[in-house]
């Protein structure tokens, strides 16, 4: 597209630099291009290793300084700019070059400025043009092997995303399954889960009706039907999940509610004007209820058949026990003697209960 | 030898200074108005209703697309209290994703959202990072119980008189978003 | 792997064998996530390869999908030590390209929050620079005290502490606060007593003279074949800053000088961007002193902003070197190229040369000496 209008465009007066250059290097076609700061020249694959040796070398042009290698992906051509500075002069000049998208080949510069080492390594990997006599082509930012290049326009982005999308829903399914294998009903949708279930099956909505063209009046009527059906299917469910016994909270869940609480005192404290100490004092409170609250509620599932304790979760217990007697017998100020043996009580009494 | 008597004079200097920070969690600084805490929206006390009409400016703006939004009819308007004839219906906001660039701000309309700058917009830990996505409720409930008193909106004519200009009415608001979507598309 | 003899008088014929040692990804002295393999024979150094890449974001591939507004975002990301300085290259790109004038104002406001801006990265290289040295803690500490005054003085201003997104084609976001000029010389009567500090510290310190002198000598033929810019160049001896020798934005209205080094060692780098900040801070002083009112977007703007056919390459001077910007327009909202030259990309990959036959320890100084910002190398 740019490359057509480019051509038709009327050719830009050659600057300074460019008439220099047909001075210099008779024979070689130079297409120019007006853009602010540097000038611009296009020159054929051909000639390329002639004009960028010249140009380094040159004394009335000695182009010191390689600023940057950029790759641009033109559909058809892939084009690789030089921009280049002259310290002595100060000339600035951009120097491009095109190759075709089969046969992606550009004499490397690497032997002329160290500098274009790195850069061109970044523009191969990036784009996939081989510099013809790189003595390093591995690649430099992204892993070896690949086998696609990145900042092409062939390689999309949305497609990552919904890979990842997918990705993170197919785990998701796996512990859904997971836990219902378990012999444990799926968890009920939290509220957060419905929320984002919810977004997420708007705005597919909406990609589909914009894919097919649909005004805005009818692209909001498609989102509305899915949101409804989204309900309904939600409300269907959960009649049925409901009925089910609310399962047992897990821990993050009770650390979460915890803070709830913990935040809500205080803020509430804070509304009444409390002292700092006060506050303190009111929060404690509050978390001892909550966890009192938990205990009487928490007594019936205790009451429940006993699932046996697996191996880890015994030698937790193990070990909490013989931290809370260790503990009791310090308080007691016992001698290390008294420690060890009220520790192995503690345990003997542990395990007794534990077989009955 | 010298060089190091001399750093040594200016690290023994130092002890004379008053210290410059502050014991965080105990003691805070007070945030500059300014402050771009994560976005939350506006609550309109006059009409007792979000100052957002869901017109999804800021879901396209956005550069991370954290936002979604959708708008319905105003059931207030057919009873005569408001003039907003659409509300939003819903409105989720990912702050796990959001990267506070400012930008759903600037071309708002109606001035619903802006960036928090109570310490509440920055104190966001959470057990879990899907308790990051907020919906209308939650993101309202700063504005709607005070604790937001004084939210920086940029000057009028500066931020907007470039990139968006205002609109007052909600018809061409909405006429302009739909042509720009019609282009795009 | 290779093996050297060695002959030692008197001794008996021994050999020695070159071994690897692999220095990061996740390493203090690495300033980030950034891998080196030293091939070590003894103590020297014979051969480096740089690993890098840990921090690739596509920041290149994600603004070819956003507006010309959403991109200026993403540069503050790049590199997250001189944000604004990123941010004023790609909207004067975008202004080249489309012909928009900032308004005075904005110009001035620009210049004055980007050499604050360079100040601030200075000091964050000084304090760390100074702990790979050897100088643990003190420096660093104060360098960050200072440094905490510049990026309240930013908050105040833009509301974030990092990420400015402030800077937009034809203006800024925003105008400033109203105590803009007292709130600005306050933090410059910081800044100047903290670096008398700092330069108490650094400057006749025996660690850093032992250590530093004469280290990595860089020619600065070398240095310009090599890709170097910045502080690394001018301390070969060139006189070269791209706001003296490219004049952009408003830079030719104000008087500083360009401090040069001698010799191209580390040292010099460090003296250099002592002294850089020095005029940085000159150059505020005279911005704030000419500060006009008035509008700070310019007029004319549309609702979208389209960059025209075209392309330009873009280069800023920024604290680390040459921040270049290539965007090619095609008449969309969005621009079809966007390339980042990296000023520490460039400089990292002359390490190797800068390193091989200097000692183990000796390699960690110069690797700070390049002040890489792994976001900027990786992008």
């Amino acid at each position: 597209m740019t490359q057509e209008a480019v051509q038709e465009a009327p050719p830009p007066e050659p600057g300074p630099l460019a008439r220099l250059l047909q001075e210099l290097l008779p024979g070689v076609g130079f297409a120019i291009r007006e853009t602010p700061l540097d000038e611009t020249v296009t020159i054929s694959r051909d000639d390329f290793s002639r004009v960028m040796e010249t140009l380094k070398t040159h004394e009335r042009l000695h182009f010191d300084f390689l600023r940057c290698v950029s790759g641009v992906d033109y559909l058809t051509e892939l084009e690789t700019v030089y921009h280049l500075y002259s310290f002595e002069h100060g000339h600035k000049l951009a120097v491009k070059v095109r190759c075709p998208y089969e046969d992606p080949h550009v004499p490397t510069v690497s032997h002329l400025w160290t500098a274009a080492n790195w850069l061109e390594r970044e523009t191969q990997e990036m784009y996939g043009i081989v510099f013809d006599g790189h003595p390093d082509l591995r690649p430099l930012l992204t892993e070896e092997g690949l086998g696609y290049y990145p900042l092409r326009k062939s390689h999309p982005l949305a497609d990552i995303e919904e890979w990842q999308e997918d990705y993170l829903a197919a785990i998701d399914e796996a512990k859904r399954q997971a836990a219902s294998a378990g012999g444990e009903a799926p968890p009920p949708m939290s509220k957060v889960e419905i929320a984002q279930a919810k977004a997420k099956l708007m705005k597919e909505a909406r990609d589909k009706a914009r894919a097919d063209g649909l005004s805005p009046e009818d692209e909001k009527a498609a989102v509305r039907a899915a949101i409804d059906k989204f309900n309904a299917d939600l409300e269907s469910g959960q009649a049925g999940g409901g009925a089910a016994a609310p399962a047992p909270m897990s821990k993050v869940e009770l650390a979460q509610a915890k803070a709830k609480v913990i935040t809500k005192a205080r803020n509430e404290a804070r509304a009444k004007g409390m002292s700092t100490e006060d506050e303190k004092k009111f929060v404690a409170e509050a978390l001892k209820k909550f966890s009192a609250e938990q205990a009487a509620g928490g007594a019936p599932a205790a009451a429940a058949p006993k699932k046996e304790m697996s191996k880890v979760e015994l030698a937790q217990a193990k070990a909490k026990v013989i931290t809370k007697a260790r503990n009791e017998a310090r308080a007691k100020g016992m001698s290390t003697e008294d420690e060890k043996k009220f520790v192995a009580e503690a345990l003997k009494k542990f395990s007794a209960e534990q077989a009955g | 030898m010298l060089g190091i008597l001399k750093a040594l004079k200016t690290t023994l200097q130092a002890a004379l200074r008053k210290p410059v920070t502050v014991q965080y969690p105990l003691e805070k600084k007070e945030l500059p108005h300014r402050s771009r805490g994560l976005p939350v929206l506006l609550w309109d006390f006059d009409v007792d209703e979000p100052f957002c009409t869901g017109c999804q400016v800021c879901a396209r703006a956005c550069p991370v697309d954290c936002i979604t939004v959708t708008m319905k009819d105003n059931p207030k308007k057919a009873a005569g209290k408001s003039t907003r004839k659409k509300i939003v219906e819903h409105f989720y906001l990912d702050y796990a994703r959001c990267m506070r660039c400012d930008i759903c701000v600037e071309v708002c309309n109606f001035d619903a959202i802006v960036m928090n700058n109570t310490w509440e917009g920055v104190e966001l830990a959470t057990y879990d990072r899907q308790d990051l996505v907020l919906d209308a409720d939650a993101l309202l409930k700063q504005s709607r119980t005070g604790q937001l008193k004084d939210p920086f909106r940029e000057p009028m004519g500066v931020a907007h008189s470039g990139w968006s200009p205002k609109v007052e009415d909600d018809e061409e608001a909405e006429e302009t978003e739909a042509s720009k979507e019609g282009g795009e598309g | 792997m290779a093996t050297t003899d060695y002959t030692i008088p008197g001794e008996p014929d021994l050999e020695t064998v070159d071994i690897n040692i692999n220095v990061g990804p996740q390493h203090p002295a690495t300033h980030g996530v950034f891998r080196m393999v030293l091939t070590v024979d003894g103590e020297l150094v014979t051969d480096v390869d740089p690993v890098i890449g840990y921090m690739h974001r596509g920041n290149e591939k994600l603004p070819e999908n956003c507006d010309y507004r959403q991109v200026i975002g993403y540069h503050d990301r790049t590199d997250y030590l001189a944000q604004f300085n990123t941010e004023q290259c790609f909207v004067e790109a975008v202004e080249k390209l489309t012909g928009i004038k900032p308004t005075e104002r904005s110009e001035y406001i620009r210049v004055i929050l980007v050499e604050l801006n360079r100040i601030m990265s200075h000091l964050m290289f000084i304090g760390a620079f100074s702990t790979d040295v050897g100088i643990f803690g003190t420096s660093f500490m104060y360098a960050f005290r200072d440094r905490e005054y510049v990026q309240d003085f930013f908050e105040e201003i833009t509301g974030e502490r990092m990420m400015y997104n402030y800077f937009r084609p034809g203006g800024l976001a925003w105008d400033v606060p109203d105590n803009f000029r007292e709130r600005c010389k306050q933090v410059l009567g910081h800044i100047n007593s903290g670096l008398k500090d700092l330069e108490g510290m650094i400057v006749d310190n025996e660690i850093v003279l032992a250590r530093c002198r004469g280290l990595s000598r860089v020619s600065t033929k070398d240095a310009i074949n090599w890709g170097l810019t910045g502080p690394l160049l001018r301390a070969t001896g060139l006189e070269y800053d791209l706001r003296k020798a490219e004049p952009y934005s408003i830079y030719d209205r104000f008087e500083f000088e360009i401090p040069t080094g001698k010799d191209g060692d580390v040292y010099d780098r460090v003296i250099i961007r002592l002294e850089e900040m020095k005029q940085s801070v000159r150059i505020v002083e005279q911005a704030l002193a000419g500060l006009p009112g008035g509008p700070i977007m310019a007029e004319g703007m549309k609702r979208t902003l389209r960059v025209p056919e075209g392309e330009v390459y873009m280069r800023v001077e920024g604290p680390r070197g040459e921040y270049g910007v290539y965007i090619v327009g095609t008449g969309t909202d969005k621009p079809y190229r966007h390339k980042v030259r990296g000023a520490s990309f460039c400089n990292l990959s002359a390490l190797r040369a800068m390193s091989i036959g200097n000692y183990l320890s000796d390699v960690i100084i110069i690797l700070g000496s390049i002040d890489i910002v792994l976001c900027e190398v990786d992008r």
